[in-house]
């Protein structure tokens, strides 16, 4: 049972990453753009998670726990660009 | 316990659907900033506990999904803070159009205030 409804689950994230992706492209402005590239990275992380429950295996953690350091760091980075014009000042 | 389990991922299914429609419905750039919020909050809640309790039914309660979990719950706030003052930054409208100069000049007037302030200390020194 719960095999299949961690894989409705993934279905689940898929939907709302392919709305996400939608937002990515069309977004009017970079904000838009920044949020759902953002977003995109929890999704990834929630599929990855998803993906080691359902090959009962701890081997995914560590990249979750990389995409989510990389995720933030990449958000604030652009937020600081479009902030000051500058990153590291 | 597998009911539980099953009753997170479900939860957690939920919310991500539910940020994914949101994020497509919204209007404006705030209400897309804070639409998706539950999903890196409680969705992901929902589902790295029921990935510790999953690793935790066959060996050992697993301790890398809580150092995730504390990630993303310490990041997101930042993370969401500076997309806000971005937004704002660069005098983003509401939904309609409307536009909100009072905002604007606070967001604007409180970094340059700090600036100044640190000026001052430098002097100071």
């Amino acid at each position: 049972m719960l095999d299949s409804i961690v894989y409705v689950t993934m279905g689940f994230i898929g939907v709302a990453m392919v709305g996400t992706f939608w937002r990515l492209i069309k977004g009017p402005t970079i904000v838009d753009r920044v949020i759902a590239m953002d977003k995109l990275f929890v999704y990834s992380i929630g599929l990855i998670l998803c993906l080691g429950m359902a090959e009962h295996t701890s081997l995914y953690y560590e990249a979750a726990l990389l995409i989510a350091t990389l995720g933030f760091i990449s958000t604030t980075a652009m937020c600081k660009y479009l902030l000051r014009g500058d990153i590291i000042e | 316990m597998e009911y539980f389990i099953a009753a997170l991922l479900i939860l957690a299914a939920l919310f991500f659907l539910l940020s994914g429609v949101a994020i497509v419905r919204f209007k404006d750039s705030y209400s897309r900033l804070h639409a998706p919020t539950p999903a890196s909050t409680l969705g992901m809640g929902a589902l790295l506990l029921a990935a510790m309790l999953w690793q935790g039914s066959e060996d050992t309660l697993s301790i890398k999904a809580f150092l995730v979990m504390a990630v993303l719950f310490v990041t997101s706030p930042i993370s969401a803070y500076m997309l806000a003052k971005t937004a704002l930054h660069l005098r983003l409208p509401l939904a309609g159009g409307r536009q909100l100069p009072e905002i604007y000049e606070q967001a604007r007037n409180r970094r340059n205030d700090s600036s100044k302030a640190q000026e001052k200390s430098d002097q100071s020194v």
